[in-house]
């Protein structure tokens, strides 16, 4: 049984993303717009890996690790890697571990994980190389989305699905019409903008707080101009079918917003929309201000026609805001950092909900 | 400290973690070949044999175990 494997570097990507090997392939670790996305990462080196590829004596595809080079609070001298995807092929389940320890290899174990299912959590744990930590959110339900859930879980439920649209439209038409709206507090303004800009970037210096990222304008105008999701009908069905993770949504968009009080910038916000579940993946805002803020966020959600709004961002939550819905949970998002990361955790590093990859989903 | 003595603790070890072990099981013995062992069994085993040899593997070592041999002569590399 060999295991071999190969590291794909930023460099290499575009290329490789277009070569006779990944055409012909039947699953591809990357798609052509995702490749061209991290490959313009201004965080990224040339030389940083990309895709850790876990191949056997017949050079055939048994799994594959993706890296998304960062800078720890935007400090250039300290490169990690977040994890953007760990795959095994089915079949191929003996290469997991080996793959697992040669992505830890390959970055020095200065990684990070933003989004871990419980299982993943479990094994990376086991492991003793990684610290798991468990960060708390609350998901707001606007619209009853059941028929959504149950429907792309297991045959089972899919054969229950049609019940699940009615009780859906039942609930919609009887809670939906009597939310109260959430409206913009007096002397704010929510703009929105299509990149942030050199104003913005002095706003972001001039709020003392430490990011674990610490992502400039740069770096989320990036995110915005190279998602990783695009629009269906723009995907071709035959390489979305051959990427296991998430190449394309009926319905997918990241806007920027710049929120003022009688004419000062007090925070800005980008929020992902992803058929109608709508996302604060960054949220920086002037201290005391957090409440109004908050406020004037969950008033652009009812502009987004959002059937949930999730967010785990200490900054919103700080301000207890409570939105009008038919029903909330609170919930819980593992991160985990490898142990040579140098990272000493404290809940006055702000985490924001879009580090690493979550920014593109 | 040699394979044949090594070999016994480790099955130990993982028929802790895994309930039960195949008898053939010897140094040959691919994961693969034996039920239940999971990536997050392989990983529990792992530590488990850590602590109880009080040892660390590296993670450059890791990544080349594929069988329970190669987890013996892992453990004799770090007792020498």
């Amino acid at each position: 049984m060999t295991i071999s494997f190969r590291v794909i570097t930023v460099k290499e990507l575009p290329d490789i993303a277009g070569s006779e090997y990944f055409a012909g392939s039947e699953e591809v670790p990357v798609t052509s717009h995702r490749a061209l996305s991290l490959a313009a990462n201004p965080c990224a080196s040339d030389e940083d890996p990309a895709i850790l590829l876990a191949i056997d004596e017949k050079n055939r595809l048994l799994g594959y690790w993706g890296f998304l080079s960062d800078h720890l609070d935007g400090n250039h001298t300290n490169k990690i890697m977040w994890n953007s995807g760990w795959r095994v092929m089915p079949g191929a389940s003996h290469a997991a571990m080996p793959l697992l320890y040669k992505a830890l290899q390959t970055c020095g174990n200065k990684i990070l994980f933003s989004d871990l299912t419980l299982h993943t959590k479990q094994i990376l744990e086991a492991t003793g190389k990684v610290t798991v930590h468990t960060r708390k959110g609350i998901r707001w339900y606007f619209r009853s989305c059941s028929y959504e859930l149950v429907s792309r879980r297991n045959f089972a439920t899919k054969l229950l699905s049609p019940f699940f649209f009615f009780l859906d439209f039942d609930i919609n038409l009887l809670f939906v019409p009597f939310l109260r709206k959430t409206r913009m507090p007096d002397g704010f303004k929510c703009i929105e903008v299509p990149s942030f800009n050199e104003d913005d970037q002095n706003f972001i210096n001039s709020i003392d707080i430490t990011s674990l990222s610490g992502r400039g304008i740069k770096e989320l105008n990036w995110i915005k101009e190279n998602p990783w999701i695009i629009p269906l009908e723009k995907d071709d069905p035959k390489n979305r079918s051959r990427y296991y993770f998430s190449s394309s949504e009926k319905h997918f968009e990241t806007r920027f917003f710049r929120i003022q009080k009688e004419g000062q910038t007090i925070a800005l916000a980008f929020m992902n929309n992803r058929n109608g579940h709508v996302t604060l993946p960054y949220f920086i805002c002037k201290p005391g201000q957090e409440k109004a803020v908050a406020i004037a966020i969950a008033s652009v959600t009812g502009t987004l026609k959002a059937k949930t709004f999730t967010t785990f961002n200490p900054l919103f939550l700080k301000s207890e805001t409570d939105l009008s819905c038919i029903s909330k949970k609170s919930i819980s998002r593992f991160f985990a950092y490898g142990n040579k990361t140098g990272i000493t955790f404290s809940e006055d590093i702000l985490i924001q909900d879009g580090d690493g990859d979550c920014a593109f989903t | 400290m040699n394979t044949e003595e090594i070999l016994p603790a480790v099955i130990s070890v993982a028929e802790k973690i895994l309930k039960s072990v195949p008898k053939n099981v010897n140094t040959e013995t691919d994961f693969k070949d034996i039920p239940n062992w999971t990536s997050l069994n392989h990983a529990l085993i792992i530590n488990s044999i850590e602590q109880h040899y009080n040892i660390e593997f590296d993670l450059d070592e890791m990544i080349e175990v594929r069988n329970i041999g190669d987890i013996c002569k892992l453990i004799m590399k770090k007792k020498a």
